[in-house]
């Protein structure tokens, strides 16, 4: 430690350049990392409110919501402790009396019972109480002005709801969700409720951690069960967006470590004379190695700690739109993981210092 | 007492016909507070002494002994340890850390040791030296002969039994050289050493207690030491 700090301080603008590309690549992990969790996030977070543990969706489906239509018959046949009938309808609103391209807003209609489980806690207002009002995710507000009380209309069709209500985490494949009642879902869907045993709905939503995916379906011939995991996996684009930015985060990491385990590199191959100077002098291996791996540590902490507070003050002025969401244990595993993969770069520095030969140094 | 002791030493490198013999059946020993310098044209095997006497590289033949202790005979690992204990090495160009300031470059000896700074003792050195006013500065801020004292000062801050000193004047003019041995000597006398000085500087020989000259691999005494 002693050497490899009185180092970084004696030859500053050399660390300050490690440092700094240190800087810029963490700072773009943790960004990009943000990125993705808060898509990955937008993807799911309705799905995730529900804490369920299966989904039955019809067969003929292939696990995409949108396409998984039954009759309330068919709903009849789920088998669980708790269970919640679900519609889910994509569509486009618009504030009543706004017209143009940038007042549509993609939206996700959930119909539910609002005495199941999956009636999302109102943090503002109230519950909806008939089939033409609705509980909308807060985004809206936020980033679309639509407030309490306001009437929306829907694209396509003549019916219009009433915002009374808001909660908070409800997106649905990256749009806002609104919560209404199943009839009212089926006319958005249907363009007519039918309360029959007919009615159609997507899905039944599960709650049941001891019985198995095959008991939940047992009766039915023509629905599926699957875990909610599996379920949001199979959430149309998710997979592809969190594979991708997977990909991409877990190749900068390694390009930080190849980076700076080049920089450490060089700097050793620099100081073979002075090394060998020092191990004629009876300074170990060891000793010389570990002050390369200390210096190493300290470049990659100092510079990932400003990335981090970058990054941290960068989220403060990001604009709501921006699906940027991060946690705790997301950003102490990514730091943790620079540094790590930063000190292994330097690694095959040690070789290199074990290998002088303070002959040479001398002779 | 001899801190030296090398007895029937020899090294060879190569195989065959291309056999060298760097260094040929070599005895001789420093005694404490000894002062001896070796001349010799350079290939002559002054440097494969040194090495083998400081543990650098080990003798094909014969047994090397620093303070008592068997030196050739050791593993490489335990031999760096005993290096740092028993052998202070002054070198030709500066063997100085570069990015250390005088202080430091005694404090780090502490640091490898383990041990805390004695400022009081590296005041003292410093001062006898002459140096003392130079202890906040790094190595490039100084001149030839300052950095060679420094050097001196960082072989003997952890009180070696001996020194080994590799051409230490090479890069000074006539007078800083002579000012340099001249404190070797007394560094020598004072503390009790046993120091080896290589040189191809004939006038720095007079502050020696004895010369040994190196021709072809075989170190002879020169017996007056005019």
């Amino acid at each position: 430690m002693f050497l490899a700090w009185k180092e970084i301080k004696h030859s500053k603008t050399r660390f300050a350049l490690i440092i700094g590309v240190m800087i810029l690549v963490s700072y773009l992990v943790y960004f990009l990392t943000g990125l993705a969790y808060g898509l990955a996030q937008d993807n799911r977070t309705s799905v995730d409110k529900w804490e369920a543990d299966s989904i039955a969706l019809t067969d003929e489906s292939n696990t995409n919501i949108n396409m998984s239509m039954m009759t309330f018959e068919q709903a009849e046949e789920v088998t669980a402790d708790d269970t919640a009938l679900l519609g889910l309808a994509p569509s486009v609103i618009r504030k009543e009396g706004e017209t143009g391209e940038s007042s549509k807003v993609n939206v996700t209609f959930f119909g539910i019972e609002p005495d199941e489980f999956i009636m999302p806690e109102v943090i503002e207002g109230r519950v909806f109480e008939n089939d033409d009002e609705v509980v909308a995710d807060i985004s809206l507000k936020e980033e679309d002005n639509i407030e309490l009380g306001d009437t929306i209309q829907l694209a396509g069709s003549d019916k219009e709801v009433k915002v009374v209500g808001f909660t908070e985490n409800a997106k649905f494949n990256v749009a806002p969700v609104l919560y209404t009642t199943i009839p009212s879902y089926q006319e958005v869907r249907f363009e007519e409720a039918d309360d029959s045993e007919n009615g159609r709905i997507s899905a039944v939503v599960v709650r049941d951690s001891a019985g198995s995916l095959k008991d939940v379906v047992a009766d039915s011939d023509d629905l599926v069960a699957y875990s909610i995991e599996d379920y949001i996996f199979k959430i149309p684009g998710y997979s592809a967006q969190v594979l991708t930015f997977g990909l991409m985060i877990g190749f900068l990491i390694v390009i930080a470590a190849v980076v700076i385990g080049i920089f450490i590199y060089v700097l050793t191959l620099q100081k073979t004379s002075m090394f060998g100077v020092m191990k004629a002098q009876g300074i170990s291996s060891g000793y010389i190695a570990k002050s390369v791996v200390a210096q190493t540590f300290l470049l990659s902490t100092i510079g990932v700690g400003i990335g981090l507070i970058l990054t941290v003050i960068t989220s403060f002025v990001l604009p709501a739109t921006v699906p940027y969401s991060s946690n705790v244990l997301f950003i102490a595993g990514i730091t943790a993981l620079l540094i790590i993969v930063a000190v292994l770069g330097a690694l095959f520095s040690v070789r290199t210092v074990v290998k002088i030969d303070p002959l040479e140094a001398i002779g | 007492m001899k801190l030296i002791e090398l007895d029937n030493v020899s090294r060879s490198f190569g195989e065959g016909h291309k056999r060298v013999e760097a260094l040929k059946d070599t005895t001789f020993a420093v005694g404490e507070g000894e002062f001896v310098a070796i001349i010799g044209p350079s290939g002559s095997g002054k440097s494969t002494l040194l090495t083998i006497i400081g543990g650098l590289q080990k003798p094909s033949k014969g047994t090397v002994m620093i303070n008592e202790k068997p030196f050739s005979e050791v593993a490489e690992k335990k031999r760096a340890a005993l290096r740092f204990k028993e052998i202070g090495f002054i070198l030709q160009a500066s063997n100085l850390v570069p990015f250390l300031t005088v202080k430091d470059q005694l404090n780090l000896v502490n640091k490898v040791e383990k041990t805390k700074v004695d400022k009081q003792k590296q005041d003292d050195l410093l001062d006898e030296l002459g140096i003392l006013d130079l202890k906040d500065k790094y190595p490039s801020d100084l001149s030839g002969g300052e950095r060679q004292r420094v050097a001196i000062a960082r072989a003997l801050y952890h009180e070696p039994s001996v020194i080994l000193a590799d051409e230490p004047t090479a890069s000074l003019d006539s007078e800083k050289a002579f000012e340099v041995v001249e404190i070797l000597a007394r560094e020598t006398k004072n503390k009790k050493k046993a120091t080896i000085m290589v040189t191809h500087d004939e006038r720095l020989i007079s502050q020696c207690d004895k010369v040994y000259v190196m021709k072809d691999g075989i170190l002879s005494l020169r017996e007056s030491n005019e």
